[in-house]
């Protein structure tokens, strides 16, 4: 679910002195500026264009694109939050993932904990088992997934379609692959010695892991929660099967936000509101980006947290 | 994303105009439309109705009190008609009370509820990533509605509801004889133009395609714009609108029916690859707009609308799409699909019918709500207010009072010339993966990537894939 | 002490792993059973047929599979081997000290936080043929030399659909794999730089004697993460065409073909069997690929 993020060596310091700098000559130098400008520009301006179309009208995206507005369309966003419920979506999402990342990291980091640090038989399966997991296409899951909720009411009682906490549980458990994958490599790269020292004064296993290892672990953590983040936040296949509005009535939603976007860009097939959909598509994108720039340093290195030696 | 047009999806959209011009041309003229008996009104219904009602015409189905479990389609039409027609049932039924879900990708949204056993009692099945009506007929999955087509009309006094819907409107939903659901939109398959662009280049349109395809050279040797676009990335229009009438137009309806039965060769028929010779011409002689492969529908009618291409294939819901962006003087019009001096079939018939199918689930918890939210949805007051409200036409007759605008008096005149040669494929829409194969190969043909003879090639081999399928559930047609 | 140590490992793997089996393995291996029946997908299960390989004999003489195979076998090809060179190049780049190098990385990232549903509806109208940006530089260099512009359809055309499908795809994965390949260029020593350098080895040289070999177990891992990718497609692929899957479905892979199949109306008499049998064909490329791809690679790891 998570972006996949393939371990790395080591823990690094990204302030290392350039190496080999003066061996460039300036002509390369220019050469290479060149190239990260013309990058940069690929990057940013399609980013650019969408935001300046959000603040257009529609007769403008169409007749004028690469002008600037008129005059700015701030309604655009006014609509695209209450209209098109792109408020109620982000509230819907908040609601699933944040019970869903927090109990990701839990399970996860409670069986990469196991997973690093004890042999047992059977031990090599699971970890195939949880790592194969990763590299399931999950449309091929959906209509089984479904069948499988529902009988759980069938069985329990408790209704998991349509309904937040099934959502939630659909989310950590098709987080866990990647999350144990990750987590395990953190803990391999703690040094034991903390733990068996513990283990000495007297603590229980789960004291150990409680109160040594899950601290120790905090930037291995953060680094998982902020990618499941990402991934959850993004997240639309399994919203797409398992949370439906053909059970609510008119003027609620149980779209999450990815949901509400594709539900948005299809009307525009029907009603066209273009400065709409983009206005929608920069208030979605301003959470990612506001994690992204907060947590910049924390991401990029949470790419090399986990360890390769495992 | 995914946008697929077929047939039945042609009328979602949006709308046409309306027009009592229409409704004249289609109406059966059984129904007096004022006449209406002043003692009709029995149980006094808990609201005030805008129509009294007979006191057969109450309860003719027999329901409870139970809800009634309604999912719709929200497209162009939004569906603002679907509650007016939920509080037309409740006013009728106190204590019936009719929920309204309004869903876009009707089949991803409701295809867990069918697997469960447990489908809404009533679905408006439109729009891009609806159910193929056929597949849920061969699986049992519909009500037959055989009781809701006799029983009296909801606010036309003394009629049948089947016999106030215009004739043909609803003969896409047979299956076996059986009417398994109802069409509640109605369109015309025309070519559009800018009537005073057309007046002032001095052209003129012919009867005959071959005379047309030279007034479009005329057009492309002037410069000033492209002779010909279309909804690029959904061929399916291409198919729907121009195609089926050429073939039709150049075959005649025994080769028509010959295709629609799977007959072996029917698509090798001369006057098949005729018709597709002289679509293939579009293509071949360079008079489609560049980049139109690459437009979306209301993309390329924009685009249209802009000057950049002469004309247009589309459905009467076109003048309501696109009303936010067409100049004031632009004046939409549409006119037949020319076709041939010698062909077999009729030359002034057109393709129009009934689309928007709305269907009831058999195995809904209350399958006789279903057919009386149906019986409210198509009742006169319910057509008049989508016609005043949606601007489109809804298939029932008998509506006063109504304005239509030029666009849509001009594809009336189409149909009022057509008479009763309606033209109608029903291969694409017995077959979805045929609908899906012929719009692949049109656009196919458009874009110079097949041939005429390899396109009635790859029709052939598809329809007799299809024909020697014992898992595909065949259909027949006489006429 | 051993019981102590089995209670604690069952008790902390207990709930992941029957999370993962009831809500992943389970409905994956219900896919599988899937594919041996004939089922449309919206009857109850009573009404499913067991058909065995059916659905898989069907998969060898269907051409259309195999277009989108190959088409996701040719993305397969030039998104890693793009996708590698480029994040290589800026890795490069950036651990040489260049001035601004923290800036062009943040930016250089950014697509990779960005939905995938996000990048395809913005580069949409990149390629869209009037109003697009592609044309309109293209056009304006055009202009330049004094010739006319055009409004070519990118993804409306044959032959550049799946090309601008691909590009999308690297666009947004260059910045996660040039942050991956940063990190493991600052893991390398110093010091054998140097000693190459006084051996007279130039920047080229070292690139690919020194700091290939030792990145060597992440490029590895970059290769098998591209080809899950590469495999997968579906969303920039729907999105980009609408759903079509492009003109003459020239940018069909199998994930859209599967949908087509199962939920788009493309299979009228076994669509929910056929396609499923599709997605574990695609499940079992997946892993064979994967295994070959650690298998190709495999060579001396250099140890630091």
């Amino acid at each position: 679910m998570a972006p996949p993020t393939p371990p790395i060596s080591s823990y690094v310091n990204y302030s290392i002195p350039a190496k080999n700098g003066a061996s460039w000559s300036a002509l390369l130098k220019v050469f290479a500026y060149v190239l990260l400008v013309f990058w940069a520009v690929i990057v940013v301006y399609p980013m650019v264009w969408s935001l300046i179309a959000a603040l257009k009208t529609d007769a403008e995206i169409f007749r004028t694109p690469w002008s600037i507005p008129a005059i700015l369309q701030f309604e655009n966003f006014g609509r695209a939050w209450k209209k098109a419920q792109i408020g109620a979506y982000i509230g819907n999402t908040f609601l699933v993932i944040v019970p869903a990342i927090s109990f990701t990291l839990l399970l996860s980091s409670m069986a990469a904990y196991v997973l690093a640090r004890f042999e047992f038989t059977g031990k090599r399966l699971l970890s195939t088992m949880f790592l194969i997991g990763m590299m399931f296409p999950v449309f091929l899951a959906l209509v089984p997934l479904y069948l499988v909720m529902r009988y759980i009411k069938e069985f329990t009682g408790i209704p998991m379609l349509n309904t937040f906490h099934g959502l939630i549980v659909v989310y950590i458990a098709y987080s866990l692959s990647w999350t144990i994958f990750f987590m395990t490599g953190f803990f391999k790269t703690l040094p034991k010695e903390i733990a068996e020292a513990a283990m000495i004064d007297g603590a229980s296993h789960s004291q150990v892991f409680f109160r040594v290892m899950l601290p120790l672990s905090k930037p291995g953590l953060v680094s998982a929660g902020i990618f499941n983040f990402l991934g959850q936040w993004n997240q639309f296949i399994l919203p797409t099967v398992l949370m439906s509005n053909a059970n609510v009535e008119a003027g609620q939603t149980r779209y999450v936000v990815s949901q509400g976007l594709y539900y948005f860009q299809n009307q525009q097939m029907y009603q066209s509101d273009f400065s709409g959909l983009f206005a929608a598509v920069a208030i979605v994108t301003l959470p990612t980006l506001i994690v992204y720039l907060v947590f910049q340093d924390r991401i990029e290195k949470g790419l090399t947290v986990g360890a390769l030696k495992g | 994303m995914s946008k697929k047009i077929t047939r039945r999806d042609f009328v979602k959209a949006s709308a046409v105009g309306s027009g009592a011009v229409l409704l004249a041309a289609c109406s059966p003229a059984i129904v007096p439309p004022t006449a209406v008996p002043p003692t009709a009104v029995p149980a006094a219904p808990a609201m005030d109705l805008p129509f009294p009602m007979d006191a057969s015409a109450v309860n003719p189905l027999g329901i409870g009190t139970e809800p009634i479990d309604g999912v719709f389609f929200s497209g162009g039409f939004g569906h603002d008609y679907i509650n007016y027609a939920g509080t037309l049932v409740e006013g009728v039924h106190p204590g019936v009370k009719v929920s309204v879900k309004p869903i876009q990708k009707v089949s991803e949204e409701l295809r867990p509820r069918l697997v469960e056993g447990n489908p809404p009692d009533v679905i408006d099945n439109s729009g891009a990533g609806s159910f193929s009506t056929t597949d849920l007929v061969n699986e049992g999955q519909l009500a037959d509605l055989a009781a809701l087509m006799d029983a009296p009309s909801f606010d036309t006094p003394g009629v049948k509801f089947k016999d106030t819907l215009f004739p043909g409107s609803q003969s896409s939903l047979v299956y076996d004889g059986k009417q398994m659901g109802v069409n509640i939109a109605y369109t015309v398959s025309a070519m559009w133009y800018s009537k005073p662009w057309l007046e002032k280049s001095g052209h003129t349109i012919p009867a005959t395609w071959s005379e047309f395809l030279g007034v479009l050279d005329k057009i492309k040797k002037e410069g000033k714009m492209a002779p010909w676009t279309y909804q690029g990335k959904y061929p399916y229009y291409m198919w729907g609108i121009v195609l089926n009438q050429l073939m039709y137009k150049a075959a005649g309806t025994s080769a028509i029916i010959a295709i629609d039965n799977l007959e072996p060769n029917a698509w090798k028929n001369p006057d098949i690859l005729r018709a597709t010779q002289d679509l293939y011409a579009l293509w071949d002689k360079g008079y489609i707009m560049e980049g139109t492969a690459g437009l979306t529908h209301t993309e390329s009618q924009a685009e249209w609308l802009n000057g950049k291409a002469a004309f247009l294939p589309c459905g009467t819901w076109l003048e309501n799409e696109m009303k936010d962006q067409t100049p004031a003087d632009f004046k939409m019009t549409a006119a037949g699909i020319p076709g041939y001096a010698d062909g077999k079939g009729d030359n002034s018939a057109v393709a129009a019918g009934g689309g928007e199918p709305f269907v009831v689930f058999a195995k809904g918890k209350n399958v006789k709500g279903g057919m009386e939210f149906l019986r409210a949805q198509l009742s006169r007051s319910s057509a008049k207010w989508f016609a005043e409200n949606v601007s489109s036409i809804m298939p029932v007759s008998g509506v006063t009072d109504l304005k239509a605008t030029e666009g849509v008096k001009s594809a009336i005149a189409v149909v009022e010339t057509a008479g009763k040669n309606i033209i109608e494929f029903k291969l694409p829409d017995w077959y979805s993966e045929f609908g899906k194969e012929i719009e692949q190969r049109t656009g196919e043909l458009l874009t110079g990537v097949v041939k005429p003879e390899g396109f009635v090639d790859l029709m052939q081999k598809k329809a007799d894939e299809i024909a020697a399928n014992a898992d595909i559930k065949k259909f027949k047609r006489t006429s | 002490m051993n019981s102590r140590k089995n209670l604690f490992i069952f008790s902390y793997m207990a709930l992941p792993v029957s999370l993962y089996f009831v809500f992943v393995l389970v409905p994956y291996l219900g896919a599988m059973a899937i594919s041996l029946t004939r089922w449309t997908g919206t009857s109850t299960l009573d009404a499913i047929e067991f058909r065995g390989l059916q659905s898989f004999q069907r998969i060898l003489s269907d051409e259309k599979f195999w277009s989108a195979l190959s088409h996701n076998l040719l993305v397969l090809i030039v998104m890693p081997i793009c996708t590698l060179a480029l994040a290589l190049l800026f890795a490069a780049l950036f651990t040489q000290g260049l001035k601004g190098a923290k800036f062009f990385r943040i930016v250089f990232f950014f697509p990779q936080v960005m939905s995938v549903a996000i990048v395809a509806i913005v580069w949409g109208f990149v390629f869209h043929p009037t109003m697009g940006i592609l044309n309109g530089v293209l056009n304006l260099v055009a202009q330049a030399f004094g010739r006319a512009g055009s409004n070519f359809p990118w993804l409306g055309n044959v032959n550049t659909v799946l090309p601008s499908v691909i590009s999308v795809a690297i666009w947004q994965a260059v910045g996660f794999y040039m942050v991956l390949f940063i990190a493991g260029m600052q893991g390398i020593p110093e010091e054998l730089y140097e000693v190459s350098r006084i051996d007279g080895a130039s920047a080229w040289v070292q690139f690919w004697s020194i700091t290939i070999p030792l990145l060597w177990e992440t490029i590895r891992t970059a290769v098998v993460f591209l080809t899950i990718a590469a495999m997968d497609m579906y969303t920039y692929v729907t999105i980009l065409t609408n759903g079509s899957g492009g003109p003459s479905r020239a940018a069909d892979v199998l994930a859209t073909y599967m949908y087509q199949q199962a939920f788009g109306g493309g299979n009228n008499s076994n669509p929910f069997g056929y396609g499923t049998a599709i997605g574990v064909v695609l499940l079992l490329i997946i892993l064979m690929l994967s295994a070959l791809g650690l298998r190709v690679t495999r060579r001396e790891v250099n140890e630091y």
